[in-house]
């Protein structure tokens, strides 16, 4: 657990600085650029209300997100959320019929912009995201970069990016667990022809410290122990995305697919299709269906623990770590009110309104759950 | 590794298949249907949800451990 703190510790120094260096890379002075003299900021606000519900937990989720971009090319972001969690579920540990709620606020901000590297552009942004709840406290810090090649018919990416967290017990005060982490993303997006992109991805995530659920225990024989997942995870993945774009009727096609493997011998896939269609230029609908399938971890589940006291190994009782799949099927409207330009409601003229509506089919003990957003954003 | 035959086969189609698109000929793959913009939000808080109920969702994304995450 020192080891684990000191890890974590260092981590949070060494993601501020990468933010801090990255932040002042972004702000340094740079001479004016030709479409600066407008003098025009664009950007855009939105708001939405998110919702999940599941048989044992509901959450609802209003975020707000402000974008602003100067006339320097300079991006600012900024977005809030709170998350009311309702749950009863085997996850947070209650094994009454008493619902308990609790909240989650988190904030983020971003800043990028595109630079001109010998006339390679190059895009940089860093963010920062925190989160906080009564037994959950997390920072995320990251940095990605965009160069485009080959009059942007090719794009290389890199992200980076730190986690550093803290378990918390609301049942025991003096429980306190750091987990950090470390995330890097290499891809590539290259233009096929006209109408077609393709786009591909490899992430490594190493997670070290606390991974378990505080609350949660597993049976080993007839007794319950508290989880005990394994203090390092190392995860790998692959994902391919091809962009297909079709004039009539004005739509396009998104097939996509990642695969998954980590050191805990869970194995996943997940193909994924999006139908994106304009009706009018004031309304687009998104229809999209993914399916998931993963292996179980080598070290579940309940039953097949040994009964000897000194037996010292991972114990597990989440049912994300069985065998199983799942199936989303969703979707997603947008409504412009464009419509209105030039009557007595032209003030809304540029509001965008959104829906979104997905069906989660899940075979582990989580069960169904419906996954619904609604909300408009003005641009400005 | 059968399971990254499918991007596999999507490199060697990149590979053989991509033709020099100029500037100006990218009206449609600039197209809001192709870009989609406008799902982050969404798609974060669908990734953070389903985050806490399949065992292979990638972390550094979203925050929290939201009704027992872990």
């Amino acid at each position: 657990m020192l080891r684990a703190q000191t890890i974590a510790s260092q981590c949070r120094k060494l993601a501020t600085t990468i933010v801090v260096c990255a932040t002042a890379f972004v702000l340094r002075p740079e001479p004016l650029q030709a479409d600066a003299s407008t003098g025009t900021w664009t950007g855009q606000v939105t708001a939405h209300g998110n919702y999940y519900l599941e048989t044992s937990t509901r959450v609802i989720m209003p975020d707000f997100a402000v974008e602003v971009e100067t006339p320097s090319g300079l991006r600012l972001g900024a977005d809030y959320l709170i998350d009311v969690i309702t749950s009863a579920s085997i996850a947070s540990g209650v094994t009454e019929d008493d619902l308990h709620t609790e909240l989650r606020h988190a904030a983020r901000v971003s800043v990028g912009k595109e630079l001109d590297v010998d006339g390679t552009p190059l895009d940089v942004s860093a963010f920062a995201t925190f989160s906080i709840e009564p037994d959950y406290q997390s920072w995320i810090f990251g940095a990605t970069s965009a160069l485009s090649l080959n009059e942007r018919n090719t794009v290389l990416q890199l992200r980076v990016s730190g986690v550093s967290d803290t378990v918390y017990n609301n049942i025991n005060p003096t429980f306190e667990e750091p987990m950090w982490g470390l995330t890097t993303r290499f891809g590539v997006e290259q233009v096929l022809n006209r109408r077609m992109l393709l786009a591909l991805a490899y992430q490594y995530d190493h997670l070290d410290g606390f991974l378990s659920n505080p609350y949660r225990v597993a049976l080993r024989g007839p007794l319950p122990f508290p989880e005990a997942h394994p203090e390092q995870r190392n995860r790998h993945t692959a994902d391919a995305r091809l962009q297909i774009y079709f004039p009539r009727p004005h739509s396009s096609l998104h097939l996509m697919y990642s695969a998954y493997l980590d050191d805990w011998d869970v194995a996943a896939i997940s193909p994924e299709v999006r139908y994106f269609m304009h009706f009018t230029p004031w309304f687009m609908t998104r229809l999209r269906y993914r399916y998931y399938t993963q292996t179980q971890s080598y070290f579940c589940c309940n039953g097949d623990y040994p009964t000897l006291a000194e037996y010292d190994g991972p114990i597990t009782n989440d049912p994300k770590m069985t065998e199983h799949h799942t199936q989303l099927i969703g979707l997603r409207m947008e409504v412009g009110l464009g419509t209105l330009q030039d009557t007595v409601f032209d003030f809304a003229k540029d509001v965008w309104l959104e829906g979104t509506f997905d069906r989660y089919l899940n075979t582990n003990a989580f069960g169904n759950a419906w996954i619904a957003q609604l909300g408009g954003r003005v641009p400005f | 590794l059968s399971h990254l035959l499918p991007v596999l086969l999507a490199l060697a189609a990149t590979l053989a298949g991509c033709a020099h698109v100029a500037p100006y000929e990218r009206e449609e793959l600039a197209c809001d249907c192709m870009t989609s913009p406008r799902t982050g939000q969404y798609d974060t808080f669908e990734g953070h949800a389903r985050s806490s109920r399949e065992g292979a969702s990638a972390t550094g994304w979203s925050a929290g451990g939201g009704c027992g995450c872990n």
